[in-house]
C-alpha cells in the first residue's frame, strides 16, 4: 500500500468518524430542543396542541380541571376548507368534562411563521380580558417558541408559560428517527427556528 | 534585475486583487440567478393536455390546489376529480372536507373521489394508481403547488408507472410559492429549503 492510498484511507476514516459523531451528538442533544415545562396560575390556558396522536387535549382538560386558569381558549389556523382543528379540540375537551362556557375557540390567519400569529393573540386575549396565559404547545417547538412568545407577549402586556404534556416529550423522544411524522415534526422545527432568526418579523 | 522582480511582484499582487475583485462581483451578481435557478428546478409544467382525470394532491390548508383541479374539471380537462387528505383532530378529515369544497365549486359529487389517508405523496401515488388500474384510467392531471410539482410527478412516475402523468401546478403568486427572490420572503425560505430536504428523502428512498 503506497504512502499516498494509506492517506486517503486515513481522511476517509476520518469523514466517517466525524459523521459519526455528529449524528450522535444531534440524537445525544434532542432533549435540548425542547424548553422545560412551566405552569402558572393564569386568567386563561391557550391551547394549540391539537394533533390526535398526542396529548395536548386531555393536557389542557387536566389544567383546567387543576385550577391553573378558569377558560380554555384553543387557538389555531384551517387546516381544509372551512375545517379548524380547534373547533374539533373544543369539542374533545367538552367531552373529557370542561364544561362548554369555559371553552371557546380562535380562529388564527395562516402565516409564514409563530412571531406573526402573536398580535392576532394578543389583541383577542386582552378583548376577553387575559393579562396571564398558559401556553398548551408542541414540545418540539418550545426551546425558540417559549423565548419568542414569551418576549412577543410581555411586550403586548400579557405574561405567559409554555407547558406541555410530559408523555408528549417522551413520545417525540422515542425513536423519533424511526417515525416519518416525528423526524418531519422535529427536522421542521430545527429548521424553522433557525430560519425564523433571519427575518425580524418572525424573530 | 532585483527591480524588476519586485515590480513583477507588485504587478502580480495588482492582478491578483483584480482578480478575486471581479470573482466576488460575480458571485454577488450571479448567487441570486443561481438561487433562483435551483427553486425553478423544482418546478415541472407540462403543456395543457386532456386526461382521463385530474388529482388534487393533498397538504395545502388554502385549498389553491383543489380550487385549480375544479377549474380544470369544469373546463372538460378530464370527467374524474380526485383530492385527498388526512384524518385531522377528532373524527375530522380533510379529504372529505377538500371533496365538500370542490363539490361548492361545482363539481358533481358523483364526479369527486377522497382519499383520505394520504400522509405523503408516495401514498397518494399508490392509492392514485390502484383507483386508476380498477377504472381502467390510463392518464391524470397532477395539481400541486408549483414548488412539489417535479418531486410529485417523480414520485407518481416512479410508483403509478404504466400511466401517463401531466403536471399542471398552481401559477407562481401570492399566497403561493414564488421563486423570484424567495429567500427575501420567510414563507418562500421555509417551503424551497424544506422540499430540498424531501427531494433529499426523497433520492435516497428513505422516511416512507
Amino acid at each position: 500500500v503506497t504512502g499516498a492510498a494509506r492517506s486517503i484511507a486515513r481522511r476517509i476514516v476520518i469523514a466517517i468518524a466525524t459523521a459519526v459523531i455528529v449524528v450522535i451528538l444531534a440524537i445525544v442533544s434532542l432533549p435540548l430542543f425542547f424548553a422545560s415545562s412551566k405552569v402558572a396560575r393564569s386568567d386563561v390556558i391557550l391551547h394549540f396542541s391539537f394533533d390526535p396522536r398526542m396529548h395536548g387535549d386531555d393536557y389542557a382538560a387536566q389544567l383546567y380541571r387543576d385550577g391553573v386558569a378558569p377558560a380554555i381558549v384553543c387557538a389555531g389556523a384551517q387546516a381544509s376548507w372551512e375545517v379548524y382543528p380547534a373547533d374539533s379540540s373544543r369539542q374533545h375537551l367538552i367531552s373529557l368534562g370542561v364544561p362548554p362556557e369555559s371553552v371557546s375557540v380562535l380562529h388564527l390567519p395562516i402565516v409564514d411563521c409563530g412571531g406573526e400569529v402573536v398580535p392576532f393573540l394578543s389583541e383577542a386575549l386582552k378583548a376577553r380580558g387575559a393579562r396571564s396565559a398558559v401556553i398548551v404547545a408542541d414540545p418540539t417547538a418550545t426551546r425558540f417558541g417559549s423565548w419568542r412568545f414569551e418576549k412577543r407577549l410581555a411586550e403586548a402586556g400579557i405574561t405567559a408559560a409554555i407547558t406541555f404534556a410530559e408523555e408528549d416529550r417522551a413520545e417525540m423522544l422515542g425513536g423519533w428517527w424511526r417515525s416519518h411524522w416525528k423526524a418531519q415534526r422535529i427536522v421542521g422545527s430545527v429548521m424553522n427556528s433557525t430560519i425564523d432568526l433571519l427575518y425580524a418579523p418572525c424573530r | 534585475m532585483t527591480a524588476q522582480s519586485g515590480k513583477f511582484k507588485g504587478r502580480s499582487r495588482w492582478l491578483w486583487i483584480a482578480a478575486s475583485g471581479l470573482i466576488l462581483l460575480g458571485c454577488y451578481f450571479l448567487t441570486p440567478m443561481a438561487l433562483t435557478g435551483m427553486a425553478g428546478s423544482l418546478v415541472r409544467a407540462d403543456p395543457v393536455t386532456k386526461a382521463d382525470l385530474i388529482v388534487a394532491l393533498g397538504g395545502d390548508p388554502r385549498c389553491l390546489r383543489e380550487k385549480r383541479s375544479a377549474e380544470l374539471f369544469l373546463q372538460g380537462m378530464a370527467s374524474k376529480l380526485i383530492v385527498s387528505g388526512v384524518p385531522s383532530a377528532w373524527g375530522i378529515n380533510t379529504g372529505d372536507a377538500a371533496k365538500r369544497y370542490v363539490v361548492s365549486l361545482g363539481v358533481p359529487e358523483s364526479s369527486v373521489i377522497a382519499l383520505r389517508e394520504s400522509f405523503n405523496t408516495r401514498i397518494e401515488a399508490i392509492a392514485v394508481s390502484e383507483i386508476m388500474k380498477s377504472n381502467g384510467w390510463h392518464s391524470a392531471i397532477i395539481v400541486t403547488s408549483p414548488f412539489h410539482s417535479r418531486r410529485a410527478m417523480h414520485t407518481f412516475e416512479r410508483y403509478a408507472a404504466g400511466n401517463s402523468f401531466y403536471s399542471m401546478p398552481l401559477p407562481e403568486q401570492k399566497p403561493e410559492w414564488q421563486r423570484e427572490r424567495w429567500w427575501s420572503r420567510r414563507g418562500d425560505m421555509g417551503t424551497t429549503i424544506r422540499e430540498m430536504i424531501a427531494w433529499g428523502n426523497t433520492l435516497a428512498g428513505g422516511f416512507k
